[in-house]
């Protein structure tokens, strides 16, 4: 068994996954759904304004391009896919297990319109990187004020 | 997030037949920015992850954990060092270490 320095975070850390298994536990019972259909992993993103674009930036190590779907419609853009084991080993062969596989999905409301055929996406060391370029009405611009005498 | 220092990076570590598997999530680092190393049977993961981003942008959403990381993990046995091999792939570092088994000849 793998021996690591005692920490509190790790007991909060601990005590916060027991009360999500908890609340899991709960809705499934209470729903009749399976753990699966009812949590959606929200894997971290940063999202930044560069002045002419909005980048996206998602962190999925480990995750297939083929698994992975982008869609604009409007404002609102929607990241979704599933996390799969390459291989699954059995549970009483881990040491240790922390990272978590299954669906995920993130939706974020842009809050400037996009030109739809300008969308980019890359996908590189396990970072989803998802460029949308503004429409020119909704760049900062500068207005001159003519002065009417 | 609070205590993400404790919970970045997030790894597995799993036994089979012939070695123990470390795979750790860790997207979008420079391997020269990872150093790895075995003192015993201790095996220290560490490094630091930078950001890149460039020019004066405007934070919308900043969730992603930047800055340095370190992990310690215990081995159950003190590998050799070419035992040890590690790869990079997709985001995702994979250290495979050999377990050796000796056979001990009986006598008598």
């Amino acid at each position: 068994m793998a021996v690591v320095r005692w920490s509190p975070w790790r007991e909060i850390e601990r005590l916060r996954r027991i009360m999500e298994d908890a609340f899991d536990e709960f809705l499934t019972e209470t729903t009749g759904r399976t753990k699966k259909e009812t949590f959606e992993l929200a894997p971290p993103m940063d999202v930044y304004d560069t002045g002419d674009r909005i980048v996206v930036k998602v962190e999925l190590p480990g995750v297939k391009k083929e698994d992975v779907e982008v869609t604009v419609k409007g404002r609102e853009l929607v990241i979704k896919g599933e996390k799969r084991k390459e291989e699954e080993q059995k549970d009483e062969n881990y040491y240790c297990s922390e990272r978590i596989y299954g669906k995920f999905v993130r939706a974020i409301t842009l809050p400037v319109d996009v030109k739809m055929n300008e969308i980019k996406a890359t996908f590189r060391n396990g970072v989803l990187e998802v460029e949308l370029p503004k429409v020119e009405e909704a760049r900062a611009r500068e207005i001159k004020i003519e002065v009417v005498e | 997030m609070f205590f993400i220092e404790y919970s970045f990076p997030l790894m597995d570590i799993y036994e089979t037949e012939d070695s123990v598997v470390v795979e750790v999530d860790l997207p979008a680092v420079n391997l020269d920015d990872i150093k790895l190393t075995v003192e015993g049977s201790r095996l220290v993961i560490e490094g630091v992850r930078d950001k890149v981003v460039t020019g004066n942008v405007r934070y919308h959403v900043m969730e992603r954990y930047f800055g340095r990381f370190k992990r310690i993990i215990e081995l159950p046995f003190t590998p050799s060092n070419n035992d040890i091999k590690a790869n990079y792939k997709q985001g995702v570092l994979v250290i495979t270490i050999l377990k050796r088994t000796y056979n001990v000849v009986l006598e008598g």
